[in-house]
């Protein structure tokens, strides 16, 4: 190979804007999502599976409202504001496209009612019971739990991203859309299990000191959350992408099956910590829990960076003809649209050649507002809409003001 | 088609089935099956199996870290360990233990808790009102003390729900309260009377047996 630099031709004005529209056609980016679909199997499903699970919630947690109602107030206020906290952590961290509130609510309510009552607290029992009948007491102590929550929670969570991508199979299409998804869904699913857990605990403290109890528990289920239902889902529902395929991402098995087992094997390794190193003592316990913290880190942060390079095509071909027309810089665009290398350097890029009069901080409003830019772009299907002038206004005001 | 990706109106005739979009089957039929695998089918199985840990003649159940207890030959445990039992993840004894005999439960709970016997017996009571036998459950009598065989002291009272009747007692030591609730048709529990006396006073602190 040569070392002379062959150099790429900027698209010109049709072509780049053909992309964009190809881009936002596959992507599904800016789809609206609707929820009351008649003609739709996924919708009538979805309301029977929440309904079971809402009607099992409430025949449960009904008659002991009074006498635990402590505990119930507890808990919903730790858990809500845990959810609300991880919530704004999810939010921020949907910078592509961002998921319609409805769908994540769509998901947080699925993960939240039906999967944890109507399908995991049954199965469970269930199973665990089996472990114990057929392997005895010791075993079941030792196993139940890491050889049960992988297979029944994590198939009854996984179950509903596959009825949503039924629900909303133009807004679901991407690996990125898996993990945020899935993520709502896992969210759900933890904060309801922690009201479960709240009233739980407060049942084996005899129903005496019921706040100090549930927020004992809570504290201890949020310190160690990171290798949570939040997480566990959303790689489970990226590994779905992979393994079903859509429009935007063709069907890669292995890899989907990949995620979908160390979503697996990460729930069953924790569950099962103190049977597999609890005779080498507490320490040896903590350590292995924090080596799964790592390592669940860890594969989100591949999964991420698996959706991310697909994503961020998307975004540079919505946001190129807005380059070829000046609205941005091409620097301005790699500081958006780049991988997370790229972005540092072209960030740098683009304050450093910033026009003259405009702050650092300003320029990085310029960064946000191009998002906004993208977004509005395909919500727009591409074209022109009133969201996407204001937009392209923003930036050009952000870029006139001086500091 | 609707950028929503789904039509918004007919379902294409090709397509539909019963005003539905065919298509979707597809995505709602895994989450019927698990639901009836998790919600129907493994219980059923779990219901199919019966337990089958009987308690031999010198079998001891280790209710609390400290206190265990004597359950008569021939009862079936459902859940619990013998003090012979010794699980990887240092448990010594579970939470709750369950034996069970011509369908009367030996229930025992074990948990934190600071205040008196009777305070026990009392929320034991309370939460038993709600969680219990949806036909009610109302207390018969006042409290007892009992006194095992060990010396460990605690209280004992009946109670009656529209078809069983039963037994609770509690005990507390070094701030771990111990419920006890037996129940079963009055015909059963009759009849096992003298295996749910020998298993009430068998309850044994082991730190004090050992002094």
């Amino acid at each position: 190979m040569t070392a002379t630099a062959v150099p790429v031709p900027a698209p010109d004005a049709d072509e780049a804007l053909a992309r964009r529209r190809d881009a936002i056609a596959v992507s599904g980016w800016g789809a609206p999502y609707r929820f009351v679909q008649p003609h739709n199997a996924c919708f009538w499903v979805y309301l029977l599976l929440v309904g079971l699970g809402l009607w099992k919630f409430v025949t449960l947690s009904l008659p002991t409202a009074e006498i635990f109602a402590d505990a119930n107030t507890a808990a919903i206020v730790s858990s809500g504001l845990f959810a609300l906290v991880f919530l704004l952590f999810l939010h921020s961290f949907d910078r592509y496209e961002k998921t319609p509130g409805r769908l994540a609510l769509t998901a947080f309510i699925a993960g939240g009612f039906a999967a944890p009552w109507a399908f995991a607290l049954p199965g469970n029992a269930a199973l665990m019971d089996l472990y114990g009948k057929v392997f005895g007491q010791t075993f079941a102590e030792d196993w139940e739990a890491g050889l049960t929550a992988p297979f029944v929670e994590e198939t009854s969570k996984a179950v509903f991203f596959v009825l949503l991508l039924g629900l909303a199979p133009v807004v679901i299409r991407t690996v990125y859309d898996g993990l945020m998804v899935g993520a709502y869904i896992g969210l759900g699913f933890q904060i309801l299990e922690d009201v479960l857990y709240g009233q739980n605990s407060a049942m084996s403290h005899f129903g005496t000191d019921q706040t100090s109890t549930v927020l004992e528990t809570f504290a201890v289920r949020a310190i160690t959350g990171i290798p949570s239902h939040a997480l566990y889902t959303a790689l489970f529902s990226a590994g779905l992408v992979y393994v079903i395929g859509t429009v935007a991402q063709p069907r890669r098995v292995g890899r989907g099956l990949a995620l979908i087992a160390t979503a697996m094997l990460l729930h069953g390794l924790w569950d099962s910590a103190a049977a597999l190193v609890g005779p080498l003592g507490a320490a040896a316990v903590s350590a292995m829990m924090l080596g799964l913290t790592v390592a669940a880190l860890v594969a989100l942060m591949l999964a991420i960076r698996l959706g991310g390079t697909r994503e961020r095509g998307y975004l540079r071909a919505i946001l190129q003809p807005e380059v070829v027309d000046g609205t941005i810089t091409e620097a301005e665009l790699d500081a958006v649209a780049g991988d997370r290398r790229q972005r540092r350097h072209a960030r740098r890029t683009a304050l450093r050649s910033r026009p003259k009069g405009v702050s650092r901080r300003r320029e990085k409003h310029v960064m946000k507002a191009t998002l906004d830019l993208a977004h509005d772009l395909a919500a727009a299907g591409g074209g022109e809409s009133r969201q996407v002038a204001h937009s392209r206004t923003e930036i050009a005001r952000l870029r006139a003001r001086r500091h | 088609m609707s950028r929503s990706g789904l039509s918004r109106h007919r379902v294409p005739a090709e397509h539909r089935v019963l005003g539905l979009d065919r298509r979707t089957f597809a995505y709602a039929v895994p989450a019927l099956v698990v639901y009836l695998l998790w919600a129907w089918l493994v219980p059923w199985i779990d219901n199919q199996v019966p337990w089958d840990d009987p308690i031999r003649a010198g079998d001891v159940l280790q209710v609390t870290d400290d206190v265990t207890m004597t359950p008569s030959a021939g009862w079936g445990l459902v859940s619990g360990l013998r003090t012979s039992d010794k699980p990887r993840d240092g448990t010594v004894a579970t939470d709750q233990t369950v034996l069970t005999e011509d369908g009367i439960y030996f229930e025992v709970t074990q948990g934190p808790f600071t205040g008196s016997t009777r305070r026990l017996l009392r929320q034991i009571n309370r939460i038993s009102t709600t969680t219990g036998d949806p036909a009610g459950f109302s207390v018969t009598g006042s409290p007892r003390p009992l006194t095992t065989d060990s010396g460990l002291r605690g209280l004992v009272e009946g109670f009656e729900s529209q078809r069983n009747v039963g037994v609770s007692a509690a005990f507390v030591v070094d701030d771990t309260g111990i419920e006890v609730q037996v129940i079963g048709t009055p015909e059963a529990m009759k009849q096992k009377r003298r295996d749910i006396e020998a298993m009430l006073l068998s309850f044994t602190d082991t730190r004090r047996d050992d002094s």
